[in-house]
C-alpha cells in the first residue's frame, strides 16, 4: 500500500467509505445550482417576455444569482461540505478502534491522511462543479449564459474553490489537534473565529471606553475568518437597483479577488503543510481525549479564556442602564474568566471535577483579560488625549455633522463611491477627497476635543450625559490627519464651539473651498450633478413638493452655478441666524454611462436653498416652481406660541397682533430645516410655534388652515 | 523474532508500559498475561507500531516498527474491539486486507475458513454477534499469512469450541509455516494449553517471561501425608517451598527444585502418602511471583 498504485488503492477505499458525503453532496449541489437556475431561469423568461428587463441584463442577472457569486445557496453549501468531509474526514483519527486499525496496517499514516484529505477535496467538489455546468447548460438553452457567462462561471468556481479550502484546511486542522470530533467542531469554531471575535472585542472595547472613537468599524475583521474571506474571494462591486434588486455590476472579478484567492490558497497550503507534519508527530492515543497535542493546552486555554472574560466584561455593563458601570465590568471579567477556566478543564478532561485543575493558567487568562481591558478602560495608550507629532500630518479633513446635516446618505447616491467596510458613509464620503492644508486650525478643534475627552472619561455616571453633548458649548467633529507615511489618524471629537480660538478656527476651516468643495453636494469638482441629463427638477419646501420638467440642460446648468455661487458664499456666521428654506433635487431616468444594469428613475439631492439664494430662487420661479423667499409678517395671518406647563395644562398663545408678529416673524425658524445646521443655529429648539398663512395667491400651496411649525431663534 | 528493548509509555501521569525489555522468539506461541490496565494492550500496540513507545524501541526481525510499513507486512494486529468499516461485508474487509497484504493475503484460505466457521461472507458485519466478529478477525488474520499474529483478548467471547478451532488453526499455522501468534489475555486459564512462552505484565512492568516448559521443569506440586510425631517443619525448611497449605494432616507443596531431589527430602520424614500433582499455569504464575513481593491471588482472581 506504498506504491502509487497502491496510494490509487488506498485512495479508492477511503472514497467507498464517503458514499453518504458524495450523496448529499450531489443532493445539496442540485437543489443549489440546477434547481435554482431552473427558477432563475422562469423567473427570466417571464421577465423578458413582458418586456421587464433587457436579454444583456438578464444574462448578467442569471449568470451572477445561478452560477456565480450571488447564488448564496452554492456558496452555503461549499462552506458545509468543506466542514462536513473535513470532520468526517478526519473522524479515524478520533477513534479509538480506527486508530488501531490504520495504525497496524502496512500503511504511512501519512498516506492514509492525504488520501482522507484529497476524497474530503473531491466529493464536494466534483459534485459541485458537475452541477454548476448543469445549470450553466439549463442557462445556455434559453440564451442566459453567453461564453463571456461561462468564462465567469469558470472563474467563480475557481475562486470558490480557493475559498472551499481554506475552510477545509481550517477543520482538518483543528481535528488533527483534537481527539474528540465534538471537540473537534468547537476547535474549528474557535480558530476560524477567534481573531475576529478578537478584532470585534477590541472594537467594542475601544467603542464604549474611547470617548474619541471614529464611529463604525474598519472592513479589517473580513479578513480573519476563513469563512468571511470566502465571501471576501467572490465579492464583486454591485449596485442597487431601483427596484432594489441586486446584481454584480461590472460583472468580472478583478484583481482583488485574484489576490484574496491566491493569499488563500498560500494560507491553505501552509496549514496543509503543518497539517502533514502534525500528523506524522500526532500520538494514536489522542482518539477519545479532547486535545492531541497536551502541550497546546494552556495556549488554547489562554487564548479562549481572554475573549470570553472580554465579552463577559462588556456583557453585565450592558445590562444595566449605564454601560460604563465598572463594578460590573471587573465582576463580568472575573466571572467570564472563572467560566471559561472551568469549562475549557472540564473540556480537556471530560471530568466536571477538573475545573479545578491548572489554576494558573486560569489566573493568568484572567489577568491577561483585565490587562487588555485597562488599556481602554485607562487609556493606556493616549488613543484620546494625544495627536500625533504635528510635523508627521502632511494633510487633514474634517467633517461635521452638524453642519449640512442632510436626510440624505450622499455616498448612497453616488455609485462611484467605494465603500470603506462599516465606516460612517457620510464622514467617510465628505472627507474621502478633502485636503486641508492649514492644519492648524484643525489641530485648534482637535486639542479642544482631546480636553473635552479627558475630562469627559471620569463623567462617565453622570446622567445628564446627552445634554452635555449636545448643549450649546459641545458640537462633534470628525477628524482625519493623513501622515506622510500614509497613515490616517481618525478620531470623532467632542469640542467646545463657544470658545473664542475655536470658534474662529471653525470659522476659517468653513471658509475654506477645500471644506465647502467636499461637504456641498452642489460644489462638488465631479460632475455628479450634471453628468446625466436631468429629466425634473424638485424643490421641497416645509413639506410641500413643486416641480418642473420643461427647462433645457442650459438652465440647469445655471440652476446650478447659481446653487454654486451662492452656496460657497454661505458664512457660519450667517448659518448661525438663518436656516434653509428648501432644498432642490435632480431627478434622472438613465446613467450618461450607458451602465445597462442602472434604467430606472435616481433621484440625488443638489442642496439646500437659504433666504440669501436669491438668484437661485428667481431661477426656480423661472422654470415654474413656486420657490419663494422667507415668510414675511405680511402673509402670516396668526402664530400660536405652543406651550404646557409641567403638569400638561394647555398654556398656549394665539398670538394676532400685526405688530407683535412683525416683531416675532424674523426670529422663527423653519422646523423642518432647523436641524440642517444645529452646530451652529442659535436656535431655542425647546420653543414651538405655528404660523398659520393668510388665504392669499402668494403661496397656493398652503391654501386653507396649512400651518407651519417653527422654533425662535435665541 | 521480536525484540523489545526498554520500552516506556505514558498516558499523562500514567505510565502504562515500564520498561519493558522482551524477546519473542519465532515459531513459538507467546502469551501476554496480565489484570486489566496491566499494559498489554498498549504493549500490543507499540509492538504493532499504532504506538510510538516514549522510550525504548521495538524492532520486529530488524526493522523498527513504528511507520514502517515493510515491518507492518509481517504482521496482523487483531485488536480487542476489532474495526469493520461501517456496513461492510466480511468480503469488502477481505479485498481491503487484500490491498494491504497483496504479498501474503491468501482468498483461498479466507473462503474456506469462512465456510469452516459458517459465517456468511456477504452479511453485513453490523450485523454480527461479538463471538462472530472475533471469529470473522481471527479468520482475516490467518488469511493475512502474516509471520506475526498480535491478538488483543482475542480468545475472549469466543465459545469453547471456536475457542478449541483456533487454536488447532493456530497450531496448524505454525506447523506448516514460519508462524508466531502473540496473544494477550487477562485469563490464564485460556493461554495453559497454547502457549509455549508467557510473559506476565503488572502494573506497566514485566514481572517475568519465561518458556513454561522451564517454568514447569523446575516448580512441582506434591501433595504429602506424615506421621502425626514427624517434625514436618524440619524437613520443609529444606525444600524452596513457594506454596504451603495444610488440611488436617494432608500438606500441599509448591516446590521449587528437581522432583527427585524433593522427593528424597520428604521420604526423610517416612511419609504416610506422597504424590505429585499436575500444575496449573495459574498455580505457577501464582506462587513464583508470589515470592517475588506480589500478591498475584489479587490480579488472578
Amino acid at each position: 500500500m506504498t506504491s502509487k498504485r497502491s496510494f490509487t488503492d488506498l485512495l479508492r477505499e477511503d472514497l467507498k467509505r464517503r458514499m453518504w458525503p458524495l450523496a448529499l453532496s450531489f443532493i445539496g449541489f442540485f437543489f443549489a445550482l440546477p434547481v435554482l437556475a431552473l427558477i432563475k431561469l422562469g423567473d427570466h423568461i417571464t421577465s423578458l417576455d413582458q418586456g421587464w428587463d433587457t436579454l444583456v441584463s438578464l444574462q448578467y442577472s442569471f449568470v451572477s444569482f445561478a452560477l456565480g457569486p450571488s447564488n448564496l445557496f452554492a456558496i452555503a453549501g461549499l462552506m458545509i461540505m468543506a466542514v462536513l468531509n473535513a470532520l468526517q474526514g478526519m473522524k479515524y483519527l478520533h477513534s479509538r478502534q480506527e486508530a488501531d486499525f490504520y495504525g497496524a496496517i502496512p500503511v504511512l499514516r501519512t498516506s492514509k491522511f492525504i488520501a482522507s484529505y484529497i476524497n474530503g477535496i473531491l466529493t464536494a467538489l466534483i459534485p459541485y462543479i458537475i452541477m454548476t455546468f448543469l445549470a450553466a447548460i439549463i442557462g445556455a438553452t434559453r440564451g442566459f449564459v453567453t461564453a463571456e457567462g461561462l468564462l465567469f462561471t469558470v472563474q467563480t468556481i475557481l475562486l470558490e474553490i480557493a475559498g472551499f479550502l481554506l475552510i477545509y484546511n481550517t477543520i482538518v486542522l483543528a481535528s488533527i489537534l483534537t481527539g474528540h470530533t465534538a471537540v473537534a467542531v468547537a476547535g474549528g469554531a474557535v480558530i476560524s473565529f477567534v481573531l475576529l471575535a478578537y478584532r470585534v472585542l477590541f472594537e467594542g472595547y475601544a467603542s464604549t471606553f474611547f470617548v474619541t472613537r471614529y464611529e463604525g468599524f474598519s472592513d479589517a475583521g473580513e479578513y480573519l475568518s476563513p469563512f468571511t474571506v470566502f465571501f471576501k474571494i467572490v465579492e464583486t462591486e454591485s449596485v442597487w437597483r431601483a427596484d432594489g434588486y441586486m446584481m454584480a455590476r461590472h460583472h468580472g472579478y478583478t484583481f482583488a479577488n485574484v489576490k484574496t484567492a491566491l493569499i488563500s490558497l498560500v494560507i491553505s497550503a501552509a496549514i496543509l503543510a503543518l497539517c502533514y507534519w502534525l500528523i506524522k508527530i500526532r500520538p494514536a492515543e489522542a482518539a477519545g481525549r479532547a486535545l492531541a497535542f497536551d502541550r497546546t493546552k494552556p495556549f488554547i486555554k489562554l487564548i479562549i479564556i481572554v475573549p470570553v472574560a472580554l465579552t463577559s466584561g462588556l456583557f453585565f455593563p450592558s445590562l444595566t442602564d449605564n454601560s460604563y458601570t465598572y463594578p460590573w465590568l471587573i465582576f463580568g471579567l472575573i466571572v467570564g474568566t472563572l467560566l471559561a477556566h472551568a469549562a475549557i478543564e472540564v473540556i480537556y478532561d471530560f471530568d466536571f471535577k477538573a475545573c479545578v485543575k491548572h489554576i494558573p493558567t486560569g489566573i493568568a487568562g484572567g489577568v491577561i483579560a483585565v490587562a487588555i481591558a485597562a488599556v481602554f478602560v485607562f487609556d493606556f495608550a493616549g488613543y484620546d488625549t494625544t495627536l500625533p507629532d504635528r510635523g508627521s500630518v502632511t494633510s487633514a479633513a474634517v467633517y461635521f455633522p452638524g453642519i449640512e446635516n442632510s436626510m440624505y446618505d450622499r455616498s448612497y447616491y453616488d455609485p462611484a463611491f467605494e465603500y470603506d467596510g462599516y465606516a460612517d458613509t457620510s464622514a467617510d464620503y465628505n472627507t474621502k477627497n478633502m485636503v486641508l492644508t492649514d492644519i492648524d486650525d484643525v489641530y485648534t478643534l482637535a486639542g479642544s476635543g482631546c480636553d473635552h475627552a479627558s475630562r469627559y472619561r471620569w463623567h462617565v455616571n453622570k446622567p445628564a450625559e446627552s445634554d452635555y453633548y449636545d448643549g450649546p458649548a459641545y458640537t462633534q467633529v470628525s477628524v482625519i490627519l493623513r501622515k506622510a507615511s500614509g497613515k490616517e489618524f481618525k478620531r470623532s471629537y467632542y469640542f467646545d464651539k463657544s470658545a473664542p480660538e475655536v470658534k474662529e478656527a471653525m470659522a476659517r476651516i468653513y471658509d475654506t473651498d477645500e471644506y465647502k468643495d467636499n461637504t456641498y453636494d452642489v460644489l462638488s469638482k465631479d460632475d455628479r450633478m450634471t453628468r446625466m441629463p436631468v429629466e425634473i427638477i424638485r424643490y421641497e419646501s416645509a413639506g410641500h413638493t413643486d416641480t418642473a420638467s420643461s427647462f433645457t440642460e442650459a438652465d440647469v446648468e445655471e440652476l446650478v452655478a447659481a446653487m454654486a455661487k451662492e452656496t460657497r458664499a454661505l458664512s457660519l456666521d450667517y448659518l448661525s441666524g438663518e436656516a434653509p428654506i428648501g432644498y432642490v433635487e435632480f431627478e434622472f431616468m438613465q446613467d450618461k454611462n450607458t451602465d445597462p444594469y442602472v434604467n430606472s428613475e435616481v433621484v440625488r439631492p443638489v442642496g439646500y436653498v437659504y433666504p440669501s439664494f436669491t438668484e437661485t430662487i428667481a431661477l426656480l420661479n423661472k422654470m415654474g416652481i413656486n420657490a419663494h423667499e422667507k415668510i414675511s409678517a405680511d402673509e402670516v395671518d396668526h402664530i400660536v406660541k405652543i406651550e404646557y406647563d409641567d403638569d400638561g395644562n394647555d398654556l398656549s398663545e394665539t398670538i394676532k397682533d400685526k405688530e407683535q408678529i412683525a416683531v416675532l416673524i424674523p426670529e422663527l425658524i423653519n422646523q423642518d430645516y432647523a436641524s440642517v445646521n444645529y452646530a451652529v443655529l442659535d436656535a431655542d429648539y425647546d420653543s414651538n410655534y405655528e404660523v398659520y398663512l393668510k388665504s392669499t395667491n402668494i403661496r397656493p400651496e398652503y391654501y386653507g388652515d396649512v400651518s407651519i411649525y417653527c422654533v425662535k431663534r435665541k | 523474532m521480536i525484540e523489545a528493548n526498554n520500552v516506556t509509555k505514558r498516558f499523562s501521569d500514567i505510565t502504562a508500559v515500564d520498561d519493558v525489555t522482551l524477546t519473542i522468539e519465532d515459531s513459538k506461541v507467546f502469551g501476554l498475561i496480565g489484570t486489566n490496565g496491566a499494559g498489554k494492550s498498549t504493549f500490543l500496540r507499540m509492538l504493532s507500531g499504532v504506538l510510538r513507545p516514549d522510550e525504548g524501541n521495538i524492532e520486529i526481525d530488524g526493522m523498527t516498527v513504528f511507520e514502517n510499513p515493510e515491518c507492518k507486512e509481517k504482521f496482523f494486529f487483531i485488536s480487542d474491539e476489532a474495526y469493520f468499516f461501517l456496513n461492510a461485508s466480511p468480503d469488502e474487509m477481505a479485498r481491503f486486507y487484500e490491498r494491504c497484504y497483496p504479498a501474503t493475503f491468501n482468498r483461498e484460505r479466507y473462503t474456506k475458513l469462512m465456510t469452516n466457521f459458517d459465517l456468511d461472507r456477504k452479511r453485513k458485519i453490523n450485523t454480527f454477534s461479538k463471538g462472530m466478529k472475533k471469529q470473522l478477525s481471527i479468520i482475516l488474520g490467518l488469511s493475512a499469512m502474516t509471520k506475526y499474529l498480535f491478538c488483543d483478548e482475542t480468545f475472549d467471547g469466543l465459545d469453547p469450541v471456536m475457542r478449541q478451532a483456533v487454536k488447532s488453526l493456530f497450531a496448524s499455522d505454525m506447523s506448516d509455516r514460519d508462524f508466531t501468534p502473540i496473544i494477550a489475555s487477562h485469563n490464564l486459564r485460556e493461554l495453559e494449553d497454547i502457549c509455549d512462552t508467557v510473559g506476565l505484565l503488572h502494573k506497566g512492568g514485566m514481572l517475568m517471561s519465561e518458556d513454561l516448559d522451564d517454568v514447569k521443569g523446575d516448580v512441582h506440586k506434591i501433595q504429602v501425608v506424615f506421621p502425626n510425631d514427624t517434625d514436618t517443619e524440619s524437613i520443609t525448611d529444606r525444600l524452596r517451598i513457594l506454596d504451603n497449605e495444610k488440611r488436617g494432616s494432608l500438606m500441599t507443596l509448591i516446590v521449587r527444585g528437581q522432583e527427585k531431589e524433593i522427593k528424597d527430602i520428604l521420604s526423610e520424614g517416612s511419609p504416610i502418602f506422597m504424590e505429585t500433582l499436575p500444575l496449573s499455569l495459574e498455580e505457577i504464575f501464582i506462587t513464583s511471583t508470589g515470592v517475588e513481593g506480589y500478591d498475584i491471588k489479587k490480579i488472578i482472581y
